[in-house]
């Protein structure tokens, strides 16, 4: 007897916590659907937050998604956070905030690296956050309504990784993934570029970081050849043109990586394969020379990589992790890392493409 | 009903985690930490042949009489004692740890007692069972956790995210002479032979471990992956500016489809269970170490009712966590784990040595029994409990 009613005693224990757990409810919480980072003119508030707010509804349909869009200037993106809050009239959550947009001009004038830090040690914030550059700032990112949106904030999101639309000059930044490229050496950040236009966002660009600023902006095709051969993107296209017309083949897999040749004076080799088919050309050109057409595919698309590896490397960055492998591939030299900086600047470059056309589709 | 030895092994191993053995190999990577492990492999794998080879020659014997066979009372008690304070030790770390990275990961404006609360009430209660319960909650618990975890591992191991090049830099720095530190904390993952010193009672006698191979092959296992998949995903250098490396790393993974997308939520639940099945287990181990210290509590592995003196036991140990949880914080609680880890092994080498001694004993006194001694005489004579 006395047994049970220790029992239940302790059972009565439990709903001790149940009674609220110090937990603020949903209906006084506020989500963030993303935030923004500006840089101001004022040296004493050099901070710009800007966070868009849910306001939640019961609709879930395309056009009704509403939000409010907040601003505060601080010295630091943690007070200027703690400020916000008194304009609003419910605690602010990040817990479903996956979208962080970088102002252009911070990254160009101050950096990243302030902000990083904020972002890292927040616990809430998570490791699988898109991070963006926001052209001309990151306020105008925040700003727009994007008509298609069912609920708050997923226009963007959906547009990263593969989970909605898959664009093959889309680049897909985590916040762990910068955290790793802001530290590691021989490995350098990338950031993607959005612009707002309208009703949408255009993510078609990529800016390369060295450890805090940007460096080069890559337009829409080189930025597509970047995603294919550092990313392994698939669903992109490699085009050629010829006498007949311009020939286009969708790729359906793809696969690169890097070998180095060469013992004190390194050069290297960046190898790709990548499978597809015709989506367009003029008919019967694949009949006439189908391992004629796949080797000339493959050259110009070896052509503007090259071009496009020589161009990065003159800025100084490096994006793809090459100093990384030569560090993973010389192991014990002490000086392998100062050597390969030493080298980098003039490091040859060779791109390996080898194209398979599967077939032309549906016609000939 | 040998499956129940292997439970302990692979929960054991898994909890590396908690007790901050890939923190710790971490901040080494540079110095030593990879060197560390192959050697640890090694030590690990030895301890567990060795301890596991001795305790089949006492079946349906504990430790605790063990040593009352062979020792005075007096050493036996003291022997006892040092049992109780590292096993009650490890639970209370890895309870502290839990329910701190569950305040934190959670639900940062509870109280950090309630979290603590509710975790120990369930230990309390789970310890106090009686031996063949907690084995039993021990398949249950591991089997309910663990294809989620492995599954979580299995998902980090084949993410595109994960860096190569990384790994191998890491990996080549093998050569580098290793840190005792390192070797200490990563033999660890070893530990959960030890257990057999509590569970040895419920073996029957004539008991024979087969698949010891099991015990390297999985030890290995959670070690290159506790050490190697956190460099992967966070590079060489960031990977030393996090604190809760694991679950830092378990939130660079998503479930696009899952209810939840953040992995890292599934995996502090299922390390709740884990967290769970450690602290019984440790618990329950220093409570019947405790009892043994007494003629009043004879060994029993099979009653249906509970005495009160284990309530008394594992709510004072409850108590002492409570106490630790004011005293300490996040850096004593890594220096006191560290010590931990360090101490543990020290222990693990001693005890072999005594049950090595024990076996020898024992087998001396045997023949000394059967004098005059027969030349055909198998040394191996089968140890039944007389």
């Amino acid at each position: 007897m006395r047994r049970t009613c220790v029992g239940w005693l302790l059972l009565a224990l439990l709903v001790l916590p149940l009674g609220g757990c110090q937990l603020k409810d949903i209906d006084k919480r506020f989500f963030v659907v993303s935030a923004g980072f500006d840089q101001t003119d004022d040296p004493e508030k050099p901070y710009r937050v800007t966070l868009r707010l849910a306001l939640t509804s019961s609709k879930v349909e395309a056009g009704t998604a509403h939000a409010q869009v907040e601003t505060v200037d601080a010295a630091s993106i943690a007070e200027a956070v703690r400020h916000l809050k008194s304009n609003v009239d419910k605690e602010l959550e990040f817990g479903h905030c996956r979208e962080f947009v970088f102002g252009r001009g911070m990254l160009e004038k101050q950096g990243f690296q302030d902000a990083m830090q904020w972002l890292a040690r927040r616990r809430d914030i998570q490791g699988v956050s898109n991070i963006m550059v926001g052209d001309p700032d990151a306020a105008s990112i925040l700003h727009t309504k994007p008509i298609s949106e069912r609920y708050p904030g997923n226009a963007l999101f959906l547009t990263f990784g593969n989970e909605g639309t898959e664009a093959s000059d889309t680049v897909t930044e985590y916040m762990f993934d910068l955290y790793r490229r802001e530290y590691e050496t021989g490995l350098d950040p990338i950031l993607p570029v959005a612009r707002s236009s309208q009703h949408a966002y255009q993510i078609n660009r990529v800016a390369l970081l060295d450890k805090n600023k940007i460096r080069l902006i890559l337009n829409p095709e080189e930025t597509q050849v970047f995603n294919m051969t550092a990313n392994d993107i698939r669903k992109a296209v490699m085009a050629m043109p010829s006498e007949k017309g311009r020939i286009v083949m969708a790729v359906t897999r793809l696969r690169s990586w890097i070998t180095m040749v060469g013992g004190t004076d390194p050069k290297v080799v960046l190898h790709v394969r990548a499978t597809g088919f015709l989506e367009q050309s003029p008919p019967r050109v694949l009949e006439a020379d189908w391992h004629g057409l796949e080797r000339r595919m493959g050259k110009r698309f070896s052509e503007s990589t090259e071009q496009l590896l020589y161009k990065i490397r003159d800025q100084g960055v490096d994006p793809y992790g090459f100093g990384l492998h030569y560090l993973a591939i010389h192991r014990g030299r002490q000086k392998a890392w100062e050597h390969w900086k030493s080298i980098y600047p003039d490091i040859r470059f060779e791109v390996r493409t080898d194209v398979k056309i599967q077939g032309t589709g549906m016609v000939r | 009903m040998i499956r129940f030895y292997y439970y302990h092994v692979v929960y054991v191993g898994l909890m590396n985690i908690m007790m901050l053995v890939p923190a710790l190999l971490i901040s080494h990577r540079f110095s030593g930490g990879v060197s560390a492990i192959p050697l640890a492999i090694a030590a690990g794998t030895l301890i567990a042949y060795l301890t596991s080879s001795c305790f089949q020659r006492f079946p349906g014997l504990g430790l605790p009489e063990i040593f009352d066979r062979f020792l005075p009372r007096w050493l036996a008690c003291f022997l006892n004692g040092i049992g109780i304070v590292i096993w009650a030790t490890g639970g209370i770390i890895v309870l502290y740890s839990y329910s701190n990275t569950i305040g934190l990961f959670f639900n940062p404006e509870t109280s950090p007692y309630i979290n603590l609360t509710i975790m120990a009430i369930a230990c309390i209660w789970a310890a106090s069972r009686c031996s063949r319960s907690v084995q039993f909650t021990n398949e249950m618990l591991l089997i309910l956790s663990t294809p989620m975890i492995f599954w979580i591992l299995l998902k980090a191991m084949l993410s595109p995210w994960l860096d190569w090049d990384a790994i191998w830099i890491v990996a080549n720095q093998v050569t580098k002479p290793p840190s005792a530190i390192s070797f200490y904390a990563a033999t660890f993952v070893f530990s959960g032979a030890m257990n057999a010193t509590l569970f040895n009672r419920l073996t029957k006698p004539g008991y024979k471990l087969r698949y010891r191979w099991i015990i390297p092959l999985i030890g290995t296992m959670f070690l290159l992956v506790s050490f190697f998949v956190p460099i992967g995903f966070h590079g060489t250098q960031a990977v030393g500016n996090y604190l809760y490396i694991w679950s830092v790393t378990t939130d660079c993974l998503i479930m696009k489809y899952g209810f939840i997308q953040r992995v890292l939520y599934l995996f502090l639940l299922l390390y709740t269970l884990l967290s769970l099945l450690f602290v019984m287990n440790t618990w329950h181990t220093a409570m019947e170490f405790f009892k043994a210290c007494f003629r009043r509590y004879p060994p029993a592995t099979d009653q249906p009712r509970v005495p009160a003196v284990n309530w008394y036991v594992c709510i004072a140990l409850a108590a002492i966590t409570f106490a630790y949880a004011y005293f300490t914080n996040d850096l004593r609680n890594r220096i006191l784990s560290e010590i931990w880890l360090v101490s543990r092994f020290f222990i693990e080498v001693i005890l072999t040595a005594l049950l090595l001694l024990f076996v020898y004993m024992d087998r001396r006194s045997k023949q000394r029994r059967r004098a005059p001694p027969k030349s055909s005489g198998n040394p191996a004579s089968k140890a039944t409990g007389s």
